[in-house]
């Protein structure tokens, strides 16, 4: 620790000496020039790949070169640059300079330093989104760049009540971090509570809003994500003004979203560009898929190990003939089956996309027919595993997904141990853990529990859009109703 | 980190306290029988079990072995099984004549005390020995499932009242009601009937009612759903009423508790007339025939049981929910001498298409 200590602070004294570490840089230039008509010598400093070179050659070189200026204090005059900071302080140079600033001294004027903003910005296009893609509704996504970033989220939301508030996190990638929130609508407190957490991340660097998530949990050991991340600017748009707070952060093209539920990521943000009927059909489809994704292939060990009753008499014989020739245990059949998707689902994921579809032929049609055809699995449990995989794919989030496919292994384990008892105790476990889960120190399994009813229609079903007149009760934001229901419910004929 | 450790070695100990019965590697008993011993044992009993095909279809395999109690039999059973016998998938369990005539007390008591035995499952009584019956080949999805089919849908669409386990342990132990259960025979080795209802006194089986009353009865004890009757008419013409709904209510004379009368609601739809044309006046024909006939029928089956001091409309658990104080020995000794009458109601609601 010591020893760390003090290689620390010999690297803090090293970068005092800022001058001679960026010369080291071989990006770093330094040009002088001469003023035609007063005859001064100053110099332009800069990063030349953090710059924009046309941005000096059209609008700052010109005019410096050609015009009178005595002091650095004209420059703001002659130069057609809208940011031109005129700098006494001398610890502000390096952070200046690798910000994208010109920094320009003049042998005259030796105590200032001007900085003219030349920043070069590569921002990817605008893109579809691709993990919450919607077949209807904006097609816009996020992008890398937080300015964008910003920009998409203020075209949506253009009130002066809408705070940005920027934090700097990382000693070594000073990531810039932005904090949103609807000043006179979200809860205060919330709003503290990021703050004060972003303050105090010790971190060196920042690589994705990802590494924001895990910092700012309230459990970082529990599996599941505390914070909801999201790709699509109407969704961000929409929960500021349920009044949630949104962090976006440089560097990455996912905003998150807290305080956050369970429920929440369960709903895709087309649900609401759908009839809502038929969005909470599709909603109760997922909740439902989640819950037989975790307990098919545990119920199917259960049952077939300790509960041959639970078996009904018809699927008995398909069960049994189906399982004859099989040498493994369930436990065993089930887990080479789990295993087998998880490669697949692995190897798709790290192989190119062209390469990754035929891993899903090779996955679906070789590995499963031939492995029952062999006699390792039954057919029956190949239906089970596939369809369990089938349902964890349609949580909309992916961090939820992968959560729920890790959650399936400790039930099978269970169920292998204690039977249905131990699908009982693990649950028993999870819901303890889910009920103890808060996110911004807000419950986490709200509305469900704490239980409120009102909360509930945007939680399984999304009731229409005219009846959701609330925000939702567990934020305690500071104005709870989104419209005037009482006018808001008529739809009035034109003659009326 | 603690209570992980707890919880780790609690998992780790505790795992062995399961019986592990997978599934492929047991001998799953789907139906049983008991029949007299051959020997000086108690009884003897059948096991039959399921032999799953590749093609699905099922193969009858029995196994038989004698004993004084249940246990007994199980490790005879086991001795003749290629891997351990269980029976929690058991859906019907048959007591040969002569067995339930002794009393089927103690064989019922295991019943209820298996937990894994599920309280639907069917019991029933049959002519000849259990043994032979569970040995015939009755179709491609095995003769457990054949009886135990036959029995359910005849309960659900015909003429046996309700009977699973569940209903015959609460008639059981309830006083002032008996117990029935369906009769089966055996007519060939393709072919099962249920050829009546043993009326049960207590535990012990006292005489069967045959099937052309089983319609009567169950109007008696049970409701219909679905039912089907034929009424004949004086014009030699018949009609058959088909998609019966019935309803019956006991109801005590409050003046004088020793009269009962039992009201039978009917309700169905004709759906075959052998006749010429149905008119309104037909209809009533058909109506006040099948009135009569219920409560002619009706009135002489309450006669017989009370004849015979059994209870298996259950009158006595009625009187006990109407009389304070009621006193089951007292009861026994009026029951013979209550005087009951019949009301039916019959109400036809459709008489099908006509062009």
């Amino acid at each position: 620790m010591v020893i760390l200590m003090s290689i620390w602070d010999k690297f803090k004294k090293k970068n005092e000496d800022w001058k001679v570490l960026l010369k080291q840089s071989t990006d770093y230039q330094s040009t002088y020039y001469i003023n035609k008509k007063t005859n001064n010598r100053f110099g332009f400093h800069f990063f030349s790949t953090l710059i924009d070179e046309q941005i000096i050659q059209e609008s700052a070189l010109p005019p410096l070169l050609n015009e009178e200026f005595k002091t650095l204090d004209d420059i703001k005059k002659i130069v057609p640059i809208a940011d031109v900071q005129i700098l006494e302080d001398t610890t502000k140079i390096e952070e200046k300079l690798l910000n994208g600033y010109v920094m320009i001294t003049m042998d005259s004027d030796k105590k200032k330093y001007a900085f003219v903003a030349a920043q070069k910005e590569i921002v990817r296009s605008l893109s579809q989104p691709e993990i919450e893609f919607s077949v209807i509704g904006p097609k816009e996504a996020f992008v890398e760049s937080i300015g964008q970033n910003l920009n998409l989220i203020r075209k949506r939301l253009p009130i002066k009540e809408l705070i940005s508030q920027e934090f700097t996190v990382g000693e070594l990638s000073k990531t810039r971090v932005a904090v949103l929130h609807i000043e006179g609508l979200t809860n205060k407190e919330n709003v503290d509570t990021v703050k004060q957490r972003l303050e105090n991340i010790k971190i060196d660097s920042i690589s994705d809003s990802s590494y924001i998530v895990e910092l700012l949990s309230d459990n970082s050991n529990s599996l599941f994500p505390q914070l909801l991340d999201t790709e699509r600017p109407d969704r961000v748009a929409a929960i500021l003004a349920e009044g949630k707070i949104a962090i976006i952060v440089d560097g990455s093209p996912h905003v998150l979203i807290a305080p956050t539920t369970l429920i929440e990521f369960f709903s895709a943000f087309e649900d609401y560009f759908l009839n809502w009927i038929i969005a909470s059909f599709f909603r109760l489809v997922r909740v439902f898929a989640v819950f037989f994704s975790i307990l098919v292939t545990p119920i199917y060990v259960a049952a077939l190990t300790y509960h041959f009753e639970l078996v009904p008499a018809d699927l008995l014989g398909t069960l049994v003939t189906s399982r004859r020739a099989i040498p493994l245990p369930p436990i065993l059949e089930a887990l080479f089956l789990e295993l087998t998707i998880e490669l697949l689902r692995e190897a798709g994921a790290r192989l190119p996309t062209k390469v990754g579809q035929t891993i899903g032929i090779v996955g679906g049609i070789v590995i499963g027919t031939a492995s029952v055809e062999a006699g390792l699995t039954s057919n029956v449990l190949l239906i089970f595993v596939a369809l369990g995989a089938l349902a964890s794919f349609t949580t909309p989030v992916y961090k939820m997904s992968n959560t729920i496919r890790v959650l399936r292994f400790p039930f099978l384990l269970f169920a292998q141990i204690w039977g249905m008892l131990g699908i009982v105790f693990c649950f028993c476990i999870l819901t303890a853990h889910l009920l103890r889960l808060t996110s911004l120190g807000r419950p986490f399994l709200a509305p469900i529990y704490p239980l409120r009813i009102k909360d509930m229609k945007d939680s399984v079903i999304r009731s229409p859009l005219q009846n959701m007149s609330r925000r939702p009760s567990v934020l305690r934001t500071q104005n709870p109703y989104r419209f005037n229901s009482k006018k808001a419910k008529h739809n009035k004929d034109i003659d009326e | 980190m603690k209570k992980f450790l707890i919880l780790l070695i609690m998992v780790i100990f505790l795992s062995g306290c399961v019986e592990k019965r997978i599934v492929d590697e047991i001998n799953i008993a789907i139906a049983s029988g008991f029949d007299p011993s051959d020997g000086d044992k108690k009884f003897k009993t059948t096991f039959l079990m399921q032999d799953f095909q590749e093609d699905m279809s099922v193969q009858n395999r029995t196994i038989t072995s004698e004993g004084d109690v249940r246990r007994e039999i199980l490790i005879g059973s086991n001795r003749q099984s290629p891997s351990p016998v269980v029976v929690g998938g058991m859906r019907l369990t048959l007591f040969e004549k002569s067995i339930a005539k002794k009393g089927i007390k103690d064989y019922i008591d295991t019943y209820q005390r298996d937990a894994t035995i599920g309280t639907r499952i069917f019991f029933a009584t049959t002519e000849g020995k259990t043994e032979e019956l569970l040995k015939g080949n009755y179709g491609p999805q095995g003769n457990g499932s054949f009886i135990s089919d036959l029995i359910e849908h005849n309960i659900r669409q015909g003429d046996v009242p309700k009977t699973n386990l569940a209903s015959f342990l609460q008639d059981y132990y309830q006083k002032g009601k008996d117990v029935y259960l369906p009769h089966i025979k055996k007519i060939n080795d393709k072919n099962v009937d249920i050829s009546g209802l043993m009326l049960f006194k207590g535990s012990k089986a006292l005489y069967i009612l045959p099937s052309d009353k089983m319609f009567y009865f169950k109007l008696l004890v049970d409701r219909y759903s679905k039912g089907e009757f034929t009424v004949s008419l004086e014009d030699g013409s018949e009609a058959s009423v088909h998609s019966i709904i019935s309803k019956h209510r006991l109801k005590m004379d409050k003046k004088d508790p020793l009269h009962l009368s039992i009201e039978i609601n009917i309700k169905g739809n004709i759906k075959e007339y052998t006749g010429n044309k149905l008119n309104p006046k037909i209809i009533e024909a058909i109506t006040k025939n099948l009135e009569e006939k219920v409560e002619k029928e009706c009135i002489q089956l309450v006669k017989e049981f009370q004849e015979k001091e059994i209870d298996p409309v259950g009158i006595g658990a009625y009187y006990k929910t109407q009389i304070r104080g009621f006193d089951y020995e007292k009861w026994k000794q009026t029951y013979t001498d209550l005087s009951v009458d019949i009301k039916s109601d019959v109400e036809i609601i459709e008489t099908g298409a006509t062009y």
